[in-house]
């Protein structure tokens, strides 16, 4: 062997001094160009010690490639990646001391879901006993610790993955990245795999990288969020932020206000067809474009007329589509029992809540 | 298709595979008075006051089983890192290695052999005229047979991902080839040698051209004298290849229900099972004598 690693604290006092702290991570202009094509465009990105950050955005937009970057899988182009001040865009993946959840699955087939656990610990010459015992509780974790003796065809998807978690976080690393750890499961084991990734991340106060292209598992699960497009962070900010104060349209359209309605700001007031609403900061008059919620929106017996073209029946609530005078079409949310059939005239009335604008060209 | 016709079709395929066994077993039992049977020919074999007239075929048997080893563990040594290299940092250039190394199998040996043997002209005067030399030429005629076997194991995995996880944990690259590569490729490893052993125990055209002395020339020139002895050395070499085949499918089928011993140290039964009963002397002694 070339040289053994200096790598995680090996002994559980220095583990738990550690702990706690968590690392800081900051991406600066970060540049990834694959032959011909610019994968990521400049990324900045800090990720505070101890905080879970999502990255989100369409396919394709980069969020892998951001995150391999810092887990040194992938040699940047230019820029520094930062890791508790350190620029370690040198430093080789086995020394980065970063834990990572893959997207597919990844538990080696000829290992028992214990030596997985164990694997990482193995590289780092602890010994045996200790391993063991650290390994049952990295499995106890994440809920696991009865199949320790399993291998990897015998879980279901999602025991998979907890398991790959429990690897990752066995010796406690600096920055846990996950990239879509959930993207292959069913739905339900998603939202529960979910919040159990979250309440650890918390327990352990690990700083996260959390990619996605799904913009609740996003909105549920971090700290702050980062709106990636075409190479580039968008917007970053708290779950909150991003929804109620969008910055671009693409951000609102990805964080799910779907209505975009044309309208005019003067005076730090928004007004759209026959309403006018207080507006989020301190926009330049002139026209824009109002971003208003589908909750913001209800039905009424008086207000802006609109004729229902299609309702949604989601559950708990109904979602119904409405085309104003002017042509706008708008989504309306409503209790299932004001639903009002295809065709007929409906009022509308906005909330009084602030709403974003954009400026419209 | 019914039940008793597969049953027919399969005591059909049996017999015909089974009668020319059983003719040579029944060849090898007569006695050598003419009538009846007995051991007698069989005994010969390891009668110390016969050993002369075997001696060629004891070598043959020697080179073969040297050859084997030899030619294995340069095929493995050569492709397994090549290929996943080129899996891992290269995969356009997969399809031209496939090419590469399934060429040989479109070229028939008289054609190899002729091209061989300037070729061998020079290799002998170089490494000289060991034995262990022609498994440079028996390595390229397997290459085809070695690489599908690593192959199909190789895309079944997603070794990528594996590599990468094992790197991220902290693994270096010699240490992610030994405890993560090596042993999830292990069912392809131990196929493509053992199919290597079993190609160059019985290959004959090479080693008969460049005037070699293998396991089937020795077969050959025996048979002249002691057809017996031939056929007894030909049964041997079919039970050695055919319990190569079962271990095969026993590695296949114990991967895939888990039940294999996990250390990742128990490499090959292959390699032991082929090196413990060859007297590996041959090489190095006839390379010293030059
Ligand atoms: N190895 C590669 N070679 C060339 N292009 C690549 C490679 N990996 C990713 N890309 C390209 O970089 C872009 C970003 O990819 P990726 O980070 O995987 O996106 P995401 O994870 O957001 O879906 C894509 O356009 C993809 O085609
Ligand atoms: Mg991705």
């Amino acid at each position: 062997m070339t040289s053994s690693p200096p790598l995680a604290p090996a002994s559980r006092a220095d583990a738990a001094a550690a702990r706690g702290a968590g690392a800081s991570v900051e991406l600066r202009s970060v540049v990834k160009q694959y032959s011909g094509h610019t994968a990521l465009n400049g990324v900045d990105l800090t990720l505070r010690p101890g905080e879970l950050v999502a990255v989100l955005g369409p396919s394709g937009c980069g969020k892998t490639t951001a995150l391999r970057a810092l887990a040194g899988l992938e040699r940047v182009t230019a820029g520094s990646i930062l890791v508790d001040g350190v620029d370690v865009v040198d430093v080789p993946t086995h020394r980065r001391d970063v834990g990572m959840v893959f997207q597919s699955y990844s538990l080696f087939p000829h290992l028992t879901v214990r030596q997985n656990v164990e694997f990482g610990l193995r590289m780092r010459s602890v010994d045996r006993r200790e391993r063991g015992a650290r390994a049952r509780e990295a499995l106890e974790l994440v809920g696991l610790a009865s199949l320790g003796e399993r291998y990897a065809h015998q879980l279901s998807g999602g025991q998979q993955q907890r398991v790959a978690l429990a690897r990752a976080l066995v010796t406690q690393p600096r920055v846990l990245l996950l990239d879509e750890p959930l993207s292959a499961l069913d739905a339900k084991v998603r939202v529960q795999l979910r919040d159990e990734i979250r309440r650890i991340q918390h327990e352990l106060s690990i700083t996260t990288m959390f990619v996605t292209h799904d913009q609740e598992e996003a909105l549920a699960i971090a700290d702050r969020v980062a709106v990636m497009r075409d190479g580039r962070i968008e917007q970053v900010g708290t779950p909150e932020s991003l929804y109620s104060a969008p910055e671009t349209g693409f951000v609102a359209q990805f964080v799910g206000v779907s209505n975009r309605i044309p309208g005019e700001a003067a005076g730090g007031r928004a007004r759209i067809a026959g309403a006018e609403l207080p507006v989020v900061g301190t926009p330049a008059d002139g026209p824009v474009w109002v971003l208003v919620r589908p909750e913001n929106i209800a039905l009424a017996d008086v207000g802006i007329p609109g004729v229902v073209e299609a309702v949604m029946f989601l559950g708990p609530v109904c979602r119904s589509t409405v085309r104003l005078a002017d042509g706008t079409v708008v989504e309306v949310q409503h209790r299932v029992e004001e639903r009002r059939p295809v065709v007929t005239t409906v009022h509308l009335r906005f909330a009084a809540e602030a709403v974003a604008v954009l400026p419209r060209d | 298709m019914s039940v008793a016709l597969r049953r027919l079709l399969l005591a059909v395929v049996g017999l015909v595979f089974l009668l020319p066994i059983v003719a040579m077993v029944e060849f090898t039992l007569r006695s050598p008075s003419g009538s009846g049977y007995g051991l007698d020919h069989w005994a010969a074999i390891l009668d110390p006051e016969r050993e002369r007239s075997y001696r060629n075929l004891f070598e043959g048997v020697a080179n073969s089983l040297t050859l084997a080893v030899v030619t294995a563990a340069l095929v493995l040594v050569l492709l397994v890192p090549t290929m996943v290299l080129v899996s891992l940092r290269y995969p356009r250039l997969m399809r031209v290695l496939e090419f590469v190394c399934i060429v040989p199998i479109t070229v028939p040996a008289i054609v190899l052999v002729v091209g061989l043997a300037p070729v061998y002209g020079v290799v002998v005067r170089v490494a000289g005229g060991g034995t262990w030399t022609l498994a440079l030429a028996y390595g390229v005629t397997v290459l085809p047979f070695a690489f599908r076997a690593l192959q199909t194991d190789l895309s079944a995995s997603n070794l990528a991902t594996l590599t990468e996880a094992a790197r991220t944990l902290g693994a270096s690259w010699p240490r992610v080839m030994t405890t993560v590569i090596v042993p999830t490729l292990r069912r392809g490893i131990l196929a493509a040698a053992f199919i290597t052993v079993a190609v160059v125990l019985g290959e004959y055209t090479i080693a008969s051209l460049l005037n070699r002395v293998n396991l089937q020339t020795a077969l050959v020139q025996v048979s002249r004298s002691d057809p017996y002895a031939a056929v007894i050395f030909a049964l041997l070499a079919l039970l050695f290849a055919f319990t190569l085949l079962l271990l095969i499918g026993r590695v296949g089928t114990a991967r895939s229900r888990g039940v294999l011993p996990a250390s990742p140290g128990s490499v090959s039964p292959a390699s032991g099972a082929a090196a413990s009963p060859a007297p590996v002397a041959p090489a190095p002694t006839s390379k010293a004598v030059r």
